[in-house]
């Protein structure tokens, strides 16, 4: 049972600009994975612990935690560049903004082509119908959409990794399917061929770069809708008529829907009970709710780890709440029916199209590899835990006081960094 | 069943209190169990085992139990939970570990609760079980786990 090979930090979602760390340990208490750590004075993230979520890049007070995302020099080493936006874009431009200028906007940014996740989205939706049609005894089965829900059941509730759903998300079997036409449109091999993820959070770049039930991710990166959103709106400004003959968005509300809360499960049939869950807090609820044997009796879980889903991710501009309500709006003009019917897509739902191409493997950070000796250490490291003042003050460079004693513990802190025992203890002073 | 049961030299101890009839706090004794199990890179079919049967276990306590304690503890072997009440007993232990048998009132069943599979579950789920109850005087139950710990490395 061993993980995957520890990556190294710059496959972290973010990273930290030293020179703007002021060691305010803002960003080390606000991290549900206690990845954080404070060495001479500046914030560190353990990758072996982060799980991606961006609350730290949330909670920095001197915005010096920013996303690792792609940039439009990544876009120019491929002949021909396609965009696959995020529906949540569709909510960041106010509700009198159609969502087919968005795409086309984007397509004024120098991509060659845009197309709409929504729609994907619908086809995800079917894949997952059927999934469940086929499988009635499936009870607790999770959405596999949200990288850092993901990455949490990889690194702390492994015995869950059997749950996952094995389909893959909108955003990849999309970016598959567009490879497949562009090559056979324009005769171009695959690695010419640059597709774009236009990302609310900055997690999906780490599933692009590390995905865990695919060989390889099918998107070529993706793009900050942050970063994007001021050239968005100029080019907004500067579309014609003319450019709005063109008709790229051809989903409706449904599929509008789907990154949003409670989105995926809105198209299951509600016969079968499924629960649409966010924000990490109560998504860590659930899993150990259902690692305890509870909620046996709902079908599906949708998680998100964001508030409101993915139009609450940390990349998103617009305010979650007016966003909600132009999805609102969007949903009362294009109609809550899917536009894509099961007969559209049927020789894919037959084909290995929506599946994983590997098994997630469990990441688990452990004090040992020989259980006996972890005991040893989980002994140890309470010892030193009740040694210490409870204060979470965060001088020592670790979350909490269980922390320090478990990095003194495996050796990666010393104990005399607490400042309530350092004086007292001269034993431990001695430690380096 | 009785004669097997380990008595441990532990290498590691802790207790969880558990408070009668708090329905806000019930489950967290057995999650702090569980997540002692992951800290230590137990396996998952045995977190998995653990975590079920200790919930139950500690709900039982909370709802039936009036509180008590929830102790964990790890040796070479594996993993021992006991739980301990003062509660008013178990009348027919026999009858107790029928699945679908339950003597909760329907408040506690509204609630989710009661559905007469808390003992037989944590049975299914442990390797060794044993229920010792008194009218009067209170429930101790003593749930073990082989966790095949001993020369392996994971």
């Amino acid at each position: 049972m061993s993980g995957p090979e520890p990556r190294p930090d710059t496959e972290l979602s973010v990273s930290i600009r030293e020179r703007r760390c002021s060691g305010c340990v803002v960003c080390m208490h606000a991290c549900p994975s206690k990845a954080i750590r404070l060495r001479r004075g500046k914030a560190v993230i353990l990758p072996e612990l982060c799980v991606d979520c961006g609350e730290c890049m949330r909670a920095c007070p001197n915005r010096a935690i920013v996303p690792r995302v792609s940039t439009y020099q990544d876009t120019a080493r491929f002949k021909v560049t396609a965009l696959l936006p995020s529906p949540v874009i569709y909510t960041q431009f106010g509700e009198d903004v159609p969502p087919n200028d968005i795409l086309l906007a984007l397509g004024k940014l120098g991509f060659d082509y845009v197309f709409d996740l929504a729609r994907y989205c619908e086809w995800g939706n079917l894949a997952m119908a059927e999934w469940l049609a086929r499988n009635p005894r499936v009870r607790t089965a999770f959405s596999s959409i949200c990288p850092v829900f993901m990455n949490l059941i990889a690194r702390r509730f492994p015995d869950l990794i059997q749950n996952v759903v094995p389909l893959v998300p909108p955003r990849e079997f999309g970016a598959k399917h567009i490879r497949r036409l562009l090559q056979r449109k324009l005769g171009l091999a695959d690695e010419d061929i640059g597709v774009f993820y236009v990302t609310p959070c900055s997690a999906k770049i780490v599933a692009i770069n590390r995905p865990s039930t695919l060989e390889k991710s099918y998107l070529s990166g993706a793009l900050g809708l942050h970063d994007m959103f001021g050239d968005i709106l100029r080019a907004l400004k500067n579309l014609t008529e003319e450019d709005r003959e063109t008709l790229l968005f051809n989903s409706g509300g449904f599929g509008i829907n789907w990154e949003m809360a409670g989105g995926e499960i809105g198209g299951l049939s509600p016969a079968d009970r499924v629960l649409a869950v966010n924000g990490m807090h109560e998504t860590l609820e659930v899993l150990d709710q259902i690692e305890s044997g509870r909620l046996s009796a709902v079908r599906y879980f949708e998680c998100r780890t964001c508030p409101h889903g993915c139009l609450g991710g940390p990349l998103t501009v617009e305010n979650p709440y007016m966003a909600r309500a132009t999805l609102r709006k969007l949903m009362r003009m294009f109609g809550t029916l899917p536009r894509v019917q099961p007969k559209d897509i049927a020789s894919l739902i037959d084909s290995p199209f929506f599946g994983i191409e590997k098994e997630m493997v469990p990441d688990t950070p452990r004090l040992d590899d020989d259980p006996l000796e972890a005991i040893k250490k989980l002994k140890r490291m309470d010892e030193l835990t009740n040694r210490l003042p409870g204060k979470r003050c965060g001088i020592c460079g670790a979350p909490d006081c269980r922390t320090l004693a478990e990095d003194v513990v495996l050796g990666k802190a010393s104990l005399s960094a607490c400042p309530f025992l350092s004086g007292r203890d001269p034993e431990e002073r001695k430690t380096p | 069943m009785r004669q097997g049961m380990i008595a441990l030299m532990s290498l590691f101890r802790q207790e969880f209190a558990i408070k009668g009839m708090d329905f806000i706090h019930a489950g967290e004794a057995s999650i702090r169990v569980k997540n002692i199990l992951k800290e230590i890179g137990a396996h998952q079919d045995l977190i998995r085992r653990v975590a079920i049967a200790a919930y139950e276990a500690e709900i039982n306590t909370v709802i039936y139990g009036q509180g008590g304690v929830m102790i964990l503890e790890l040796d070479e072997d594996g993993v021992l939970i006991r739980v301990e009440d003062k509660g008013p007993g178990i009348p027919d232990l026999k009858l107790a570990m029928q699945e679908g048998w339950s003597t909760a009132t329907p408040e506690i069943q509204a609630m989710g609760f009661g559905a007469g599979m808390g003992l037989p579950n944590i049975k299914k789920n442990s390797d060794k079980f044993v229920i010792d109850s008194e009218i009067g005087q209170g429930t101790r139950l003593k749930i073990f786990f082989n966790s095949g710990w001993k020369g392996r490395k994971t």
